[in-house]
C-alpha cells in the first residue's frame, strides 16, 4: 500500500512542482527586497507558509525548514538584525536547485 | 513506517491549502483506510462538523479568514461539536507554541510538514486511538 501511496505522491508532486518553484521564486525575490528595506507583500508570506507546510510532504524536508525561516523573516519585516538575509538567500537558492533536480532528502 | 491501523475512522480535515488536503486524504484513505471529509476554511469546518458524523477534526492553525484557534472556539461553543476531539496541524515546532495550542483545548498537535506514511499513526497517537 505504501508503494501505491508513493505513486500517488509522485503524481501529486509532478502537478505541484511548477507551483512550488514559482512560490520559491516569489519568496526569493521578497527576501532580496527585504534586504533593501522593502516589506514583503502578503502573497510572498503566503507562498513561504505554503512551502514550509508542503515541501516536506514530498521529501524535501530541508526545503520546508528554509521556507519556515523565510516565512518568519518576511513576517518580521525589514530591519531585523537577527536574520542573516544573505545566508537565507543562499539557502533558498539551494532549495530551488534541489527541488528543480528532484533531489529529495535521504530517507 | 506502515500503519497497522485497521479500524475505519471518519475525520474532518481542515486546511486552506489544496495540495496539503490532497496529500493528507491520499495518506489517510489509501494507507489507513480512513474516511476523510475535507474542508478548506474554518467556517466550512464548523458547518460540516455540525452535520457530518466525524470522530475527530484535524485543523490547520494558520488559515486566512478564520484561523484554527478561532475555529476551535466556535466548535467548543456549539453543543453539537464541542465533544469532537481536535488535533491541530501546525508548522510551529516550538514546544511552547504546541503547549499553547493544547491549552486552548486541542487534544493534540501534529507538526507540518507531516510524513504521509506516518500521518495516521501520528494522529492516532494524539487522539489515543493507538
Amino acid at each position: 500500500v505504501s508503494d501505491e501511496l508513493d505513486e500517488v505522491l509522485a503524481r501529486l508532486w509532478d502537478s505541484h512542482s511548477p507551483a512550488a518553484l514559482e512560490r520559491l521564486e516569489v519568496v526569493r525575490q521578497a527576501v532580496r527586497s527585504l534586504g533593501d528595506g522593502i516589506a514583503a507583500a502578503d502573497d510572498a508570506v503566503s507562498a513561504a507558509h505554503n512551502l514550509a507546510g508542503s515541501l516536506g510532504m514530498y521529501g524535501f524536508g530541508a526545503g520546508s525548514k528554509v521556507a519556515l525561516r523565510a516565512e518568519a523573516a518576511l513576517r518580521a519585516g525589514p530591519g531585523r538584525g537577527d536574520v542573516d538575509l544573505e545566508e537565507l538567500q543562499r539557502d533558498l537558492t539551494q532549495v530551488v536547485e534541489q527541488v528543480s533536480a528532484g533531489r529529495r532528502d535521504p530517507k | 513506517m506502515v500503519s497497522s491501523i485497521v479500524a475505519t475512522r471518519r475525520i474532518l480535515l481542515v486546511d486552506d491549502e489544496a495540495d496539503i488536503r490532497t496529500v493528507a486524504i491520499a495518506a489517510l484513505e489509501r494507507l489507513a483506510g480512513w474516511s476523510v471529509v475535507p474542508a478548506s476554511s474554518g467556517a466550512q469546518a464548523i458547518e460540516l462538523a455540525r452535520v457530518e458524523a466525524v470522530e475527530a477534526i484535524v485543523l490547520d492553525v494558520m488559515m486566512p479568514g478564520m484561523d484554527g484557534p478561532t475555529t476551535l472556539t466556535h466548535l467548543q461553543a456549539d453543543e453539537r461539536t464541542r465533544d469532537i476531539p481536535v488535533v491541530f496541524l501546525t508548522a510551529k515546532v516550538q514546544q511552547a507554541d504546541q503547549d499553547g495550542l493544547r491549552a486552548l483545548g486541542a487534544r493534540g498537535v501534529v507538526a507540518k510538514p507531516f510524513d504521509p506514511l506516518t500521518l495516521a499513526d501520528s494522529l492516532s497517537s494524539e487522539l489515543g486511538w493507538s
